[in-house]
């Protein structure tokens, strides 16, 4: 490869090379600080999803009705002034229970995003930067856990191991895992032939400091794009969990199982199973959006 | 071209296999193992250690893992997936009256995404700069965000239990009439089309779009072509690649969307087998069921591989570079 490139004038490959480069950090941050590029739908996810993170925080300081407190006098209650959006089936609060429900929704999330992470990020380096058998090992193996759906696999693991929110949402982060490597490893291929890496070695310094200061810090951009929108998906995933019955363990509030129970009795308070709901694709819509703005912003088209 | 597709073929072996060990080693994954999970939480202190050895020679469980893979693996060869702990009869005999339902649900949705999301896809790119264009990526964009078993709970809540237009729940198998079959499932086809059609007119509107910004559409519009014969002969067969790349992808996230929406709907389907044996603690039905899936999807991508080696030259010429 090195030699092909010598037999060509240095000019033109400089200025090419410099075209494909990735934007630096400063200007990236600069970017994001004015909203520059974000657009009007980044924007408002952006705001919703701190909102969201925000009232997840402050739910027990919140004036608001324990979402656990049962009243047995009023069960499946329609909405009213003292109970927003109705009451559920052992009359809990619906509405303090949305909002509590964030909490265990942005666990979730985080949980799979960290295993993902965790697990991704190595993955990839190692396939870029390695290349040959270890990169195609690697990204067979990722083939592999890519052909089998997030959801189907964290309950082929609730069946193995027992229900835990824990273990599916692990188990999710993993299987998601190779979608972060492969765009890690296919964004490490040019920076690694870059000529400040190649600077960086013709002045001795180390293979792993090479790796992780100059290479990760300029291929990481893509990744973090990913890692929103996989969010907006882990999201989806953690409700559907519970919907199902195999999430966090009851009574805590949960949008996907409060659904569910709401959905038995549909007819008697419909805002109870359109609520919850609505918040989940709220939450999933404002994490893909900022996603895609972030990604106006990161990545140079 | 035949050796592009026998390299595709040996990488899919690769990955089946990978598949394989996947999903056998689901139960050596956490703490706990395939005895624990067997007796749940509470029973496992009470067996004592003959009891313990009687269960591994059952289940064969008393010989090394690799050899239990090897086992399970040829076993599996054979359509062999051994027996259900809950019903005590083979997998295959439990799982056989579930594939239709759920095959009728996917085939159906798929179907119906490809056409309407293609097409809104396609109409997307057309109407760029259009309010149309815009309308189109933001209901897209809201359509991948919508969680698809809450879709299913509103369409079997309102028009169902509260209007009653459709059945609200239930599955009419196709014996009993091609029409009533139609009828019954044509909310959960619709349900899960939601997201799916959404991932694909995305898939395809931006396929199309960077074919409309190219030269070769730019020469066709200086000639004078008319704007039929641009979009419809030059443009549309750039939105071809991306609906057969997509459909392993899209079986992938139908076969999850039929878990909550056969649950829902309440159809005797794959999606509600698997739920079911959860439920039961019946681990060999739910391994049987993911590595089926898996060996499904990775036939599909080998499949869509190869069409597209079959139909495009340019993936052609980059592959053998």
């Amino acid at each position: 490869m090195r030699n092909k490139v010598a037999s060509y004038s240095a000019a033109p490959l400089i200025a090419s090379a410099e075209a494909r480069a990735p934007l630096s950090w400063a200007k990236r941050k600069k970017r994001l600080v004015r909203g520059e590029k974000l657009g009007a739908s980044g924007v408002i996810g952006l705001t919703i999803v701190c909102l969201l993170l925000i009232v997840s925080v402050l739910a027990r300081w919140l004036p608001i009705a324990n979402p656990l407190a049962q009243n047995l006098h009023l069960l499946d209650a329609r909405p009213s002034a003292s109970h927003w959006l109705g009451t559920d089936l052992v009359g809990r609060d619906v509405f303090s229970r949305t909002i509590y429900g964030c909490q265990s929704a942005f666990e979730g999330v985080a949980i799979a995003v960290g295993a993902m992470l965790a697990l991704g990020i190595p993955w990839g380096l190692a396939a870029g930067l390695f290349g040959g058998v270890v990169d195609e090992v690697l990204m067979r193996a990722a083939d592999a856990l890519l052909s089998i759906p997030p959801l189907i696999l964290a309950i082929g693991v609730v069946a193995a191991v027992g229900p835990s929110i824990v273990h599916s949402m692990l188990t999710v982060g993993v299987i998601s895992s190779p979608g972060i490597a492969r765009l890690l490893r296919s964004s490490v291929l040019p920076v690694r032939r870059a000529q400040f890496v190649l600077v960086a070695q013709s002045l001795g310094v180390g293979r792993t400091r090479i790796a992780m200061r100059h290479i990760l810090p300029n291929a990481m951009a893509p990744v973090i794009v990913q890692t929103v929108a996989a969010a907006s998906q882990f999201l989806i995933v953690e409700a559907a969990l519970g919907f199902l019955g195999l999430g966090v363990a009851p009574p805590a509030p949960s949008w996907g199982q409060d659904m569910a129970n709401a959905y038995s009795f549909f007819t008697a308070n419909p805002a109870a199973t359109v609520v919850p709901g609505l918040a989940i694709t709220v939450g999933a819509w404002s994490l893909s959006a900022f996603g895609e703005g972030l990604r106006r912003v990161l990545v140079r088209e | 071209m035949a050796r592009i597709v026998l390299h595709r073929l040996a990488t899919s072996i690769v990955t089946v296999f990978i598949t394989t060990v996947l999903v056998f080693a689901l139960r050596y994954l956490f703490p706990g193992g395939p005895i624990q999970a067997m007796l749940g939480g509470s029973g496992a202190g009470q067996v004592t250690a003959k009891q313990l050895g009687a269960i591994k020679a059952r289940l064969g469980l008393n010989v090394p893992v690799p050899d239990q893979y090897w086992h399970w693996l040829l076993n599996a060869l054979h359509g062999n997936f051994g027996t259900s702990y809950y019903s005590q009869q083979p997998v295959m005999q439990v799982l056989r009256p579930r594939f239709v339902p759920s095959l009728e649900l996917i085939v159906g949705s798929l179907g119906v995404s490809i056409v309407v999301g293609g097409g809104i896809g396609v109409l997307a790119a057309i109407m760029h700069h259009r309010r149309l264009g815009r309308a189109i990526v933001l209901a897209t964009g809201l359509g991948l965000s919508v969680p698809d078993f809450w879709l299913a709970t509103l369409a079997a809540g309102f028009l169902g239990l509260t209007w009653r237009i459709f059945p609200a729940v239930g599955y009419t198998p196709i014996s009993q009439g091609f029409l009533s079959n139609i009828h019954s499932i044509i909310l959960p086809v619709l349900v899960l089309s939601v997201v799916v059609g959404s991932i694909l007119a995305r898939h395809v509107s931006s396929a199309m779009t960077a074919a409309l910004n190219s030269p070769y559409i730019r020469t066709a519009w200086a000639m004078g072509l008319p704007r039929r014969k641009v979009y419809l002969s030059c443009a549309l067969r750039n939105a071809v690649g991306p609906v057969i790349t997509f459909i392993p992808l899209a079986f992938a996230a139908l076969v999850g969307g039929t878990v909550p929406v056969e649950h829902v709907f309440n159809i005797p389907g794959l999606g509600s087998e698997i739920l079911s044996s959860v439920t039961n603690e019946d681990f060999p039905v739910v391994q049987a069921i993911v590595l089926i899936v898996g060996v499904i999807v990775a036939l599909l991508n080998l499949g869509a591989d190869v069409a597209m080696v079959a139909i495009d030259p340019r993936v052609r010429s980059a592959i053998s570079e």
